[in-house]
């Protein structure tokens, strides 16, 4: 069976599941508050609601270490659980009453068949016409909108959807993976206090679906990413005040070819920081629904105060105001993107601050203020409540964290920050906070691609931030004036170097960018003539939101502390840059719909404008091409196998020899041997040496064209597994060191000869398993009372020809070769 | 109240339904008083009978050949070494060609020559490594039985190496018993612990797989790790060349069979062999219609003898052979005491003939007496009895037991006294130079019964392993002379009974898959086995997208594409054939010359499994073993990896 057609049944099935968990369950559960609601509205807070409900269980239950499939079906039952008991007259008497008469009588044969099954049909056909006349009605009033939201989504889940190369996409995926798998064991923060949402939404999914870790790890970037995506256009839907302008942004930003296409490559992976994207724009839409329904609830209590009718308010105490929902919705919006990375909650809190410019009028009330100072406060414990407890328990902080702080220049006390990774030492379970780190400061495997561009970006910039520079001694002489006028072009041309290297692939889209925040910024005071001061808001917002993206990109070049390095700030930067293009087209709109008041032909103009815009796009081939380029971690073929070995094999019976990459993968299953290991254990090769793997079957996973780890394809050297390269010493262990650009050349071409010379003598027990161009997988099965000893001299090891980097025969002295397990 | 319609279709069918059960007791009724044997028409036929035994000896003849080729078997020494003498029983039996060295280094020197090679360790010494080496590197296989004294192997390390071990820890150990691990012959792992043996304690080293290890109770066998216990049959694999050796005699007899095809079998990757395929279970001296031992009997039974065979033995023998399913052979001796002329119930001779035919079972004669009267006078008065009862019955089968070949060849056969006579049951001899099968000169064939039904003790079930796996045959039989004459205080009838019926079943389950037959049966298969000649032919494996295996494996070296047989049949399916790829299809190909009907073959694969049989049928025996029934000339047996990806990447 293709394992391309697996790998995207796996993703629709992924897809599936986490929209009945984040957007149908909760939308059941909130259905009667959610009447009334636009359909942006209904999805963001179920979406919001539900990953919320999701991670918060398994984040108290991990607390107590019991964690598994029951308690955490239990706890999610237990709302539609209430509900049921709490509504169960109404239920029974609106949907299940009838019924039960129908089939008592059906029993008791008072019924015939016949007529029972006529009224089953009838009811049948009747909720089937109801349900189509719906379907109908919503057709004809958004077919349009539709086609083109399911066009785009359909772009995107294409797009993004990992069906050509299957292999991790970025490095610290596995790491991710351990630390799911740790839940299953009961420990949370198994190594060390990190914000661990993204991880126990997995871990919820891996739970209750029984999905294996590395499918969900592996696939759910898909998933999410459309979920990252659709939120943009909600975002902007609540934005914009014409239906179909909206979509300008959302079509460029999620087919358009406008952006450097490695501000996309990071969506490809379930990463952290990419998980709390979903819930950054929820943080706008709900302040400024917020910021709404504080204006009109004051004014419907002057309305009240003034005809004296205050007395029939219902108290704040015994409903719930909109302005405290959207409140709330702030409140968890927010939790969650700290919940997922620290990164999306810097950028959540710019977004907020643009908004709190926006409505700056409202953060002068007492009362909203003080709401508001609340809500940050709580919006801040939730999320950190699980992590503060498990830190009173006595679990360190994860190391990436101290990276990150050392980012914005932090730090750590005691500790001096080694960033080569070559000098790293880094046991191989990839577990280390180092490999976390390195992995967070931008390890993504595709991106290393476009390494040198970005690097010619910043040197670039660093070169415009050094012409901008006053020399020294010039610097007593010159104005503060002139100073300032210096640092101006400074930050001038290190934003536009930042902007130019790090987002647009282009000048004439930089260009055209320009233009648009150029006619936002000129719609505000416009709107502010026509008095719509809600969108000038808006507009405001957005200008402001992007004055401090930009800030944040080029904060490292300007002098001012970086928080976030420019390669991560431009990703958040890229998903809302082209919200300008939607707003001042929706704004010119507007200006012009004040002047001929027919909506709907305002609303025709702005579908026409978009369909061309959009059309005019397609044919000049502006739409992204797909190429998803192979995993620069993991060859596809071991993929393959992992996938098919975890599917088929009796867990606990089995072990793979590789090199690192799938420890973590099959960890919770099965067992994992280091290939440098293996071959240490019998190098200078004597007649006493053991090498014994104490399970059933045992794969051996050999690349036949070595991988660049983590860089890119051997260019410079031929990669092939060759005598020559087996001849070499083999590599000291040295963490990912010892498979990294040459050495894991020599490693495999060392496994290969091994396997060859294994199987010249038993050709009927080992096996290929899988064998493809660049990779081949042998297979053994073993008499698991007498174990194979595999230690064999293979014509490279006997320690003539050869020597080790280390270590020599005195790996050998350790007979009892364990096979570990990462638990 | 019925209509006329109803009534006459009810009284119709309560007629038809009366019809069917009085013609079964009818018909049966009417294939009793025929009086005639059920298998006499089922025998081969007389002429077929010297095809099949001049076949078989010309193919024995041609066996052996003057020079070695790379798919024949060589054996290395003197003719007299007792290895060699299985070692040509076993070729003759599977219809490999085979050579003779003097020694291992001609067959060194002959470096074309045979490519599985038998020899006798216990003449190894240090001077044999580089001959060794120089076999193993020549890509050739060495079947080596016996240890070296331990002597020689604490003087030569080179030797001890050679052969896969890293020391000699004690120079002699008593075990208990063994550990047979699957793979080497049929029924799967087992443990015996009651298998005595003394034995010098071999730890092994590195490329080596073993077939069976020591066991004991002992505290320092149970302290030891597995892959250190002392080692009785394994594997060294130095190179391409594999050593096979066996720390024991287990060579020495007709075992080996057994274990030289769990060899031969691992020397290839798909290895086919004909077998028998009939599994027989006799219950000798069976019925006796004299009253004998009339104290015993009125003291352990309070009846005669002949009323408790009827009315005792009968009904327990037919309850294990339904209970089995086994099909029914039974040995009558009508007299055990011929020195006595005790009364003869010879009606009871016309109700066990009835009995029997009803259990579509076969009546033969006993040899067996307890006086000393002439073996031809007491068939003789035998003969007269079934003259005078059933004279339309034709014996068949004839039970030898322990008598010695000389006392019978003259009486069993065309032209002598048993002239109907085809087939003799005797006792197997386990050292006997004979092959297993053998013939008399005038062609009567001669079945061993291997297997005592009330015993089943762990030398009997290895026994039973080897002797299967080699020829598909199982012979077995209970004496219930025992009953009339005990010999032990356990020869009392409801002990027999228990332990027969205890060890009938668990024992012989890995092995169901053969056939149930009579002697007879057996006999008709067994000479067709004997005659039958075969080729196979072994086509390349095709991966799953329809190129040849192994090419994206090029350092480690193709498939070698079809591979053809030998001219004898000899399945010579080189080692590396597809040993590459990702595991698709291929087909086993077998063109039979069989001179009597269907043909039965055990196919042994390693990681592959049968998905389909053309010109013929399947049966898994066990994993990696499968029973093969061909019926057409020609059958195409489709293999396919059992362990492989099923996924691939577009």
């Amino acid at each position: 069976m293709s394992f391309n057609l697996v790998t995207a049944a796996w993703i629709a099935r992924i897809f599936i599941l986490y929209t009945l968990m984040v957007v149908v369950l909760p939308y059941i559960v909130m259905r009667k508050f959610l009447r009334g609601r636009s359909l942006a509205q209904k999805f963001v807070f179920c979406v919001v609601a539900g990953n919320f409900f999701y991670i918060m269980i398994v984040l108290i239950w991990g607390l107590f270490h019991i964690t598994n499939r029951y308690v955490l079906i239990g706890t999610t039952l237990v709302i539609p659980g209430v509900m049921l008991v709490q509504n169960g007259r109404q239920i029974w008497e609106r949907y299940l009453k009838q019924v039960w008469i129908h089939i008592s009588r059906f029993i008791r044969r008072e019924n015939s068949f016949r007529y029972t099954r006529r009224i089953f049909c009838r009811w049948m056909w009747k909720t089937v016409r109801k349900l189509l006349g719906k379907a109908g009605n919503f057709l004809k009033r958004n077919l349009f909108e539709l086609i083109l939201f399911t066009g785009c989504s359909a772009f995107v889940l294409w797009f993004f959807g990992v069906t050509d190369h299957f292999g991790p996409r970025a490095s610290d995926l596995v790491v991710h993976m351990y630390w799911i798998n740790g839940v299953d064991d009961g420990v949370l923060f198994r190594e060390g206090i990190y914000p661990f949402g993204m991880h126990a939404l997995l871990y919820y999914m891996h739970a209750v679906f029984d999905i294996p870790t590395v499918r969900l790890v592996l696939l759910f970037g898909t998933v999410q990413t459309f979920y990252i995506f659709t939120m943009l256009l909600v975002f902007l839907k609540e934005l914009c005040r014409y239906r179909y302008t909206p979509y300008l942004s959302y079509f460029v930003f999620a087919v358009g070819n406008y952006l450097i296409s490695t501000r996309y490559t990071r969506y490809y992976s379930a990463l952290p920081q990419e998980f709390g994207m979903i819930f950054l724009l929820p943080c706008g839409i709900a302040l400024i629904r917020f910021f709404r329904a504080v204006r009109e609830e004051n004014a419907e209590y002057k309305r009240m105060q003034e005809q004296h009718l205050l007395y029939t308010r219902i108290d704040g105490k015994h409903r719930w105001r909109e302005s405290t929902v959207q409140l709330w919705v702030l409140i968890i919006s927010f939790g969650l993107t700290l919940s997922a990375h620290f990164y999306d909650t810097i950028i959540a809190g710019l977004l907020v601050i643009a908004a709190a410019v926006a409505y700056i009028r409202y953060i002068f009330n007492w009362k909203t203020f003080r709401r508001l100072v609340c809500a940050a406060v709580i919006a801040l414990v939730i999320p950190i409540l699980p992590m503060a407890a498990a830190f009173a328990g006595g679990t360190p902080l994860q190391g990436s964290l101290f990276w990150a702080l050392s980012v914005m220049g932090i730090e750590r006390p005691g500790h001096e920050t080694n960033t080569d990774a070559e000098e790293t030492e880094i046991p191989e379970n990839g577990n280390s906070d180092e490999e976390e780190s390195s992995a967070e400061s931008g390890s993504s495997g595709t991106e290393s691609g476009n390494a040198d561009q970005e690097e010619g970006g910043a040197s670039s910039g660093t070169a415009s931030s050094a012409e901008g520079e006053v020399p020294a001694e010039e610097s007593v002489q010159v104005s503060l004036t002139e100073r300032l006028a210096a640092y101006a072009e400074q930050v001038k041309n290190a934003a536009v170097g930042t902007l130019k290297s790090y987002i647009f692939p282009s000048e004439e889209i930089f260009q055209a960018w320009i233009w648009c925040m150029a006619a936002v910024i000129v719609l505000i005071p416009v709107m502010w003539i026509l008095r719509e001061w809600e969108y000038s808001r808006y507009l405001i917002m957005m200008t402001v939101y992007s004055g401090l993206m930009t800030l944040l990109s080029i904060s490292g070049r300007i002098g001012l502390p970086s928080l976030i390095d420019a390669e991560r700030s431009t990703i958040f930067f890229s998903y809302t840059i082209f919200a300008a293009l939607s707003l001042a087209a929706d704004g010119i709109l507007v200006v012009f719909g004040r002047i001929i008041k027919v909506k709907r032909l305002w609303q025709a103009v702005s579908f026409m404008m978009t369909g061309a815009f959009i059309f005019l796009a397609v044919s000049m081939g502006d739409v992204r091409a797909k190429n998803t380029g192979s995993s620069l971690l993991e060859r596809d073929g071991a993929a393959l196998c992992v996938f098919d070995i975890m599917e088929k094999y009796p867990d606990e019976k089995w072990t793979i020899i590789s090199c690192n990459e799938e420890r973590n993968m099959i960890s919770p299953v099965a067992w994992h041997y280091e290939t440098i290991d293996f071959l240490r254990s019998m190098e200078n090769y004597s007649d006493d040496d053991e090498m014994y793997i104490p399970t059933q079957y045992v794969f051996f996973f050999i690349e036949k064209r070595s991988l660049n780890y983590a860089e890119a394809e051997f260019t410079d050297v031929d990669a092939d597994v060759s005598e020559e390269w087996a001849s070499e010493r083999l590599p000291a262990k040295s963490g990912l060191a010892q498979y990294s650009g040459t050495n894991r050349i020599i490693v495999n071409s060392r496994m290969y000869y091994w396997a060859q010379e294994y199987q010249k003598r038993f050709p009927n027990e080992l096996k290929v398993y899988y064998e493809d161009d660049d990779f081949i997988c042998y297979f053994i099965e073993q008499n698991e009372y007498y174990l194979n000893n595999f230690a064999i001299d293979y014509g490279y090891n006997s320690g003539s020809g050869s020597s080790t980097g280390g270590g020599g025969s005195a790996g050998n002295t350790d007979t009892a070769t364990e096979v570990s397990r990462n638990d | 109240m019925i209509s006329r319609s109803n009534y006459v279709a009810i009284t119709l069918i309560m007629c038809v339904v009366l019809l069917m059960f009085q013609l079964t007791g009818i018909s049966e009724n009417v294939l009793m008083n025929t009086g005639e044997n059920i298998y006499a028409q089922e025998a081969v036929p007389e002429e077929l009978e010297k095809t099949e035994q001049q076949r078989y000896e010309e193919q024995t003849e041609s066996l052996l050949l003057a020079e070695g080729t790379e798919a024949c078997v060589g054996l290395a020494g003197p003719k007299t070494d007792a290895c060699l003498t299985a070692g040509r029983n076993w070729c003759i039996a599977q219809k490999r060609e085979y050579c003779r060295y003097d020694s291992l280094a001609d067959a060194a020197a002959d470096e074309d020559g045979a490519g599985f090679l038998i020899t006798d360790g216990t003449k190894l010494g240090a001077e044999d490594v580089e001959t060794l080496e120089l076999l193993s590197a020549q890509g050739r296989h060495v079947v080596i039985s016996g240890l070296p004294e331990p002597e020689v192997l604490d003087e030569s390390p080179e030797l001890r190496n050679c052969l896969g071990i890293l020391e000699i820890v004690e120079d002699e150990i008593t075990v208990d018993g063994f550990r047979l691990f699957a793979g080497l012959v049929m029924g799967g792992e087992t443990v015996y612990e009651d298998y005595e043996q003394e034995m010098p304690y071999a730890r092994l080293g590195s490329s080596v797989t073993a077939y069976a290890v020591a066991w004991s109770e002992e505290d320092s066998f149970q302290e030891l790790e597995n892959e250190e216990l002392p080692a009785i049959i394994w594997r060294y694999a130095p190179d391409e060349g594999r050593r096979y050796i066996v720390n024991g005699d287990y060579l020495n007899g007709q075992l080996a069979a057994g274990i030289l095809t769990g060899f031969a079998a691992d020397c290839e990757e798909v290895s086919v062999y004909p077998v028998v395929n009939a599994q027989v279970s006799v219950v000798e001296n069976y019925p006796v219609l004299a009253d004998e031992n009339g104290d015993v009997m009125e003291r352990e039974y309070g009846q005669s003898s002949s009323l408790v065979f009827r009315d005792i033995l009968w009904p327990s023998i037919v309850t294990v052979y339904y209970d089995t399913d086994d099909a029914m052979t039974v040995t009558g001796a009508l007299r055990l005491d011929y020195d006595e002329d005790t009364k003869l119930d010879e009606s009871l001779l016309q109700y066990y003939y009835e009995q029997i035919t009803k259990m579509s079972g076969e009546m033969g004669l006993s040899g067996y007496q307890v006086s000393d009267v002439p073996l031809e006078e007491k068939l003789e008065q035998d003969l007269e009895v079934y003259e005078q009862v059933i004279p339309d019955y034709t014996i068949l089968t004839f039970q030898a037991g322990g008598l010695e070949e000389e006392e019978y060849e003259d009486l069993v056969g065309e032209g002598n006294l048993l002239e109907d006579v085809n087939t003799v049951l005797k006792d197997y001899d386990g050292q006997g130079e004979e092959p297993f099968f053998s013939y008399l000169e005038n062609g009567v064939l001669q079945l061993p019964i291997y297997m005592d039904s009330r015993v089943m003790n762990n030398d009997d079930d290895f026994r039973s392993r080897c002797l299967q796996t080699a020829y598909g045959y199982f012979g077995t039989a209970l004496d219930t002379s025992k009953v009339i004459y005990p010999d032990s205080e356990d020869d009392v009838w409801n002990i027999i009974s228990n332990d027969w019926s205890k060890n009938y079943r668990p024992f012989r389950v890995p092995f169901e898959c053969f056939e149930k037959t009579t002697a007879s049966e057996a006999d008709r298969r067994v000479r067709n086995y004997l005659a039958l000649e075969y080729e196979t032919e072994l086509t390349e494996r095709v991966d799953r997208t329809g190129d040849a295996a192994g090419a994206g494996n090029a350092a480690a070296g193709g498939a070698d594409g079809t591979e053809n047989a030998d001219g004898t049949g000899n399945a010579a399916v080189a080692g590396d054939a597809g040993s590459t790829g990702t595991g698709g299809e291929r087909s086993l190909k077998l063109h039979v010359d069989a001179p009597d009907g269907d043909s039965y073959f055990v196919l042994r694969v390693h990681g592959e499994e049968v998905t389909a049989v053309s010109g013929g049928s399947y049966e898994e025996i066990e994993d990696g073993w499968y029973l093969l029934t061909v019926t057409d000339e020609t059958a195409e047996v489709t293999l396919d990896q059992i362990n492989h990806a099923d996924y691939y990447i577009e």
